[in-house]
């Protein structure tokens, strides 16, 4: 060994030779992006969060699930009662003892026609109220409802979800937005809460 | 270093790509989901913890519970069943339609006692075309999707947990491995505390052939002088005690610990998630409980 030889080899720099990427290289990776794409594509189910395995897209999800007969009426009417009349007279429609009369099985809303319940609603009633055959004297008065409630059809909606809710036990049919615009015409001026004994004057139809 | 700066490109193209694949999508797929407000009953989900649950989760996490305990339910498959819940006026078109499409009915014989499955495991396909002739009779009939899967099977939820199921959750503890039994569903499976507590003292007194650690340190030891105080703990009416016969308090970790388990439930449904909700009541709930806690 002599030390020219050793000091070429110190000499010699290493360096990366350049040659071209094969070809197949690319054509696999392309092969490869196409297919995740296409992974992606038939079970991301469009990236939506409401989107699970084993349900594969959005449409399936809607498409499962549990169709009930549900009125679309009656709920829109229960979630207008849990938002105007759920804070007195509760949920459960049971109302408060010795505050708010219960509408649950109650007579002034199981008639046979809406007419007193629409105008009850309408104006709000002040003073002593039999319900069911129990005497209440509310310590005030309900309010009217009319400037709050304007549009008939909700009026109606609501109405009908107090008459037909069956877990409360009441039974009263439907109610239309002509009959609520009929009584709403006939009391829109009346600017005072009803009393029991004016109701009784009204028709039960 | 010939090729530095593509080197350099090379590196930051790779990070940024994998942060925008592991971050940023998931950030845009589930970083708006929130509490849902069920507009008619006014109940939030997930239903907020109490403070006492709240702080379990961080004893939960203090101990490793997650090491050991998924909170994660498996769902694989789902299908169809017709259920009829009213049979209305027309008896005889609804009998004759039950003996077309259903095994569980003979011709002639008598209506079935109600509710009533028509068919169980078919498809949607199916079951919509079976509901739609059998309630053109104005009988009540509908069909519920049953998810199928080894969780569900075991009575470990009603359905597939989803990302809603972990909104509350700071950090969520999904756990990766099932030495112990998924926790995801435990505060329906066994809803007494006592169990847990004993089971947190001492495994082995509560399921015979547990592998869990015991953790005493969540418990106070005091001799018994006299009477046993009323919260010590006792496993079907006899007083717990350690080896030196002294009774067993549980410190405040250990209640808040079970608090955040009893908060665990996966009970409900949701639109992303739809199952059969079961009606339960009090008397099988109380029975499945002791049959559990002879099994495990």
């Amino acid at each position: 060994m002599s030390d020219s030889s050793n000091q070429d080899l110190n000499e010699m720099e290493p360096k990366a030779s350049q040659a071209p990427v094969p070809v197949l290289f690319f054509v696999i990776f392309v092969v490869l992006v196409y297919l995740s794409t296409m992974y992606l594509h038939n079970n991301a189910g469009g990236f939506n969060a409401k989107v699970y395995e084993p349900y594969g897209s959005y449409d399936v999800v809607k498409a499962v699930q549990p169709k009930g007969n549900a009125d679309p009426r009656f709920e829109k009417g229960r979630v207008a009662y849990v938002t105007y009349c759920a804070p007195c007279h509760q949920n459960s429609g049971k109302g408060a003892p010795g505050q708010f009369p219960p509408l649950a099985g109650s007579d002034w809303v199981n008639t046979e026609g809406p007419n007193r319940i629409i105008r009850l609603i309408m104006n709000g009633l002040g003073g002593p109220i039999t319900v069911s055959g129990v005497a209440w004297n509310p310590p005030a008065q309900m309010p009217p409802w009319k400037d709050v409630i304007t549009d008939d059809e909700d009026m109606a909606c609501l109405i009908t979800y107090i008459r037909g809710e069956s877990e409360w036990g009441n039974s009263g049919g439907p109610v239309t937005a002509e009959q609520v615009k009929a009584v709403r015409d006939e009391v829109s001026s009346r600017p005072i809460p009803w009393t029991e004994g004016e109701l009784f004057e009204t028709s039960e139809q | 270093m010939n090729n530095g700066l593509l080197l350099f490109f090379g590196i930051v193209v790779a990070m940024v790509s994998s942060w925008f694949g592991f971050v940023h999508s998931p950030q845009l797929q589930f970083g708006t989901l929130v509490p849902e407000v069920d507009e008619a009953s006014g109940a939030t989900f997930p239903s907020p913890r109490s403070g006492a649950a709240i702080r379990g989760l961080d004893i939960y996490r203090q101990n490793g519970c997650a090491s050991c305990h998924t909170q994660q339910v498996r769902q694989e498959s789902y299908d169809f069943t017709v259920e009829i819940s009213d049979y209305g006026d027309n008896t005889d078109q609804v009998a004759e339609l039950l003996a077309t499409y259903s095994s569980n009915y003979e011709a002639g014989s008598e209506l079935p006692a109600l509710p009533f499955n028509v068919v169980e495991g078919v498809d949607l396909g199916t079951a919509n075309r079976i509901v739609k002739k059998i309630s053109a009779t104005e009988a009540a009939v509908m069909a519920q999707i049953v998810p199928h899967g080894p969780d569900i099977e075991r009575g470990w939820g009603i359905r597939r947990t989803v990302g809603a199921d972990y909104l509350l959750d700071k950090p969520v503890m999904l756990g990766n491995q099932r030495i112990g039994p998924d926790l995801a569903n435990i505060g329906n499976r066994n809803p007494d505390a006592n169990w847990h507590y004993v089971h947190l003292f001492q495994p082995r007194k509560a399921v015979e052939d547990s592998v869990m650690p015991s953790y005493p340190f969540l418990f106070d030891r005091i001799p018994v002088n006299g009477k046993p105080d009323v919260k010590a703990l006792r496993l079907k009416g006899e007083l717990v005690t350690d080896a030196e016969g002294r009774q067993i308090i549980p410190r405040a970790a250990a209640k808040d610990l079970v608090a955040y388990l009893l908060s665990l439930r996966l009970d409900t449904t949701l639109f992303e998630a739809p199952g059969l909700v079961v009606a339960s009541d009090e008397e099988s709930e109380a029975t499945d409980v002791e049959d559990e806690a002879a099994s495990q």
